[in-house]
């Protein structure tokens, strides 16, 4: 059996490294696990509506989706550039990646509008059927998450402007940009499961 | 850390896929084999976020097996049920 005792000290006291807080990432597997539920009742749904679940794909506007993707996937790398700059202590740089984050943010929130505002002009709504009723739900409690999460990251660049975080204390900033990658990792299952997927 | 070079190389990976998954899906008729191969670049999308751009690879191993199970558990959901 290996002593542990004859290891450095620095080896005994080594802990994995978790970005953010504990806190945060509870959150988080307990977001997923919620819209896991709702891949799993939109998958469920669909093998029992097909032609419905079909009709209803066929209003939807794929290169809106794609759009969002694209902002939504450059807004998490933008996230993480920014942190990577608050890392080497440059602030500066960090609150500009967190801008420009905000505004891909932006872009998909004003797209998704558009969306929603084009089904609404066709008389589609949540209590249309049951394909209408799982589109909105799911993806305005995304959108919901997306507000969330922008509200987040605006509060995250106002601290990095002041300055405060210095000194590597960066564990709200780390758990910040975990939540909004979250956000980013549950449109990537969304969109090809609404709009790809026929 | 990572290099802003390795960042980016994975951001134009991720840009690139998902405009091909929605040629897929704009051209084609949803097969079996495009639904598959869209499984599949989900997964690895899903796995490149949690990797590099939230750090995991070298973070906290529990956390990290539990995150990537996520995105190998759904997309191999989608390949079952367009297999049986």
């Amino acid at each position: 059996m290996l002593n542990t005792n004859t290891l450095p000290i620095e080896e005994q006291t080594k802990k994995p490294y978790l970005p953010g807080d504990l806190a945060m990432w509870f959150f988080i597997l307990a977001e997923l696990t919620v819209f896991a539920i709702f891949f799993i009742a939109f998958a469920i749904t669909r093998q029992l509506y097909p032609e419905m679940f079909q009709l209803g794909q066929s209003y939807l506007h794929p290169i809106a989706g794609a759009i969002n993707t694209v902002a939504l996937i450059t807004s998490s790398f933008f996230v993480a550039l920014s942190l990577n700059a608050i890392k080497q202590q440059k602030n500066r740089p960090s609150v500009m990646f967190m801008i420009a984050a905000l505004i891909m943010a932006m872009l998909y929130i004003v797209v998704k509008f558009w969306e929603y505002s084009q089904l609404f002009e066709l008389g589609f709504g949540i209590s249309s059927n049951t394909y209408f009723t799982l589109y909105f739900f799911i993806t305005a409690f995304h959108f919901m998450h997306v507000l969330l999460g922008m509200v987040i990251l605006s509060f995250i660049a106002l601290k990095a402007f002041k300055g405060e975080y210095q000194n590597k204390a960066i564990s709200g900033f780390e758990a910040g940009a975990c939540y909004w990658h979250m956000v980013d990792l549950v449109w990537v299952i969304l969109f090809p499961l609404l709009y790809v997927i026929h | 850390m990572k290099s802003i070079g390795k960042l980016e190389y994975y951001w134009w990976a991720l840009i690139a896929i998902t405009l091909f998954n929605t040629f897929l899906g704009e051209q084609f008729d949803s097969t079996a084999l495009v639904s598959v191969l869209v499984a599949l670049t989900v997964m690895y999308k899903g796995l490149v976020v949690i990797d590099h751009f939230m750090e995991l690879k070298q973070a906290n191993r529990p956390l990290r097996i539990l995150m990537r199970s996520y995105f190998i558990f759904f997309p191999s959901m989608i390949i079952l049920t367009v297999l049986f």
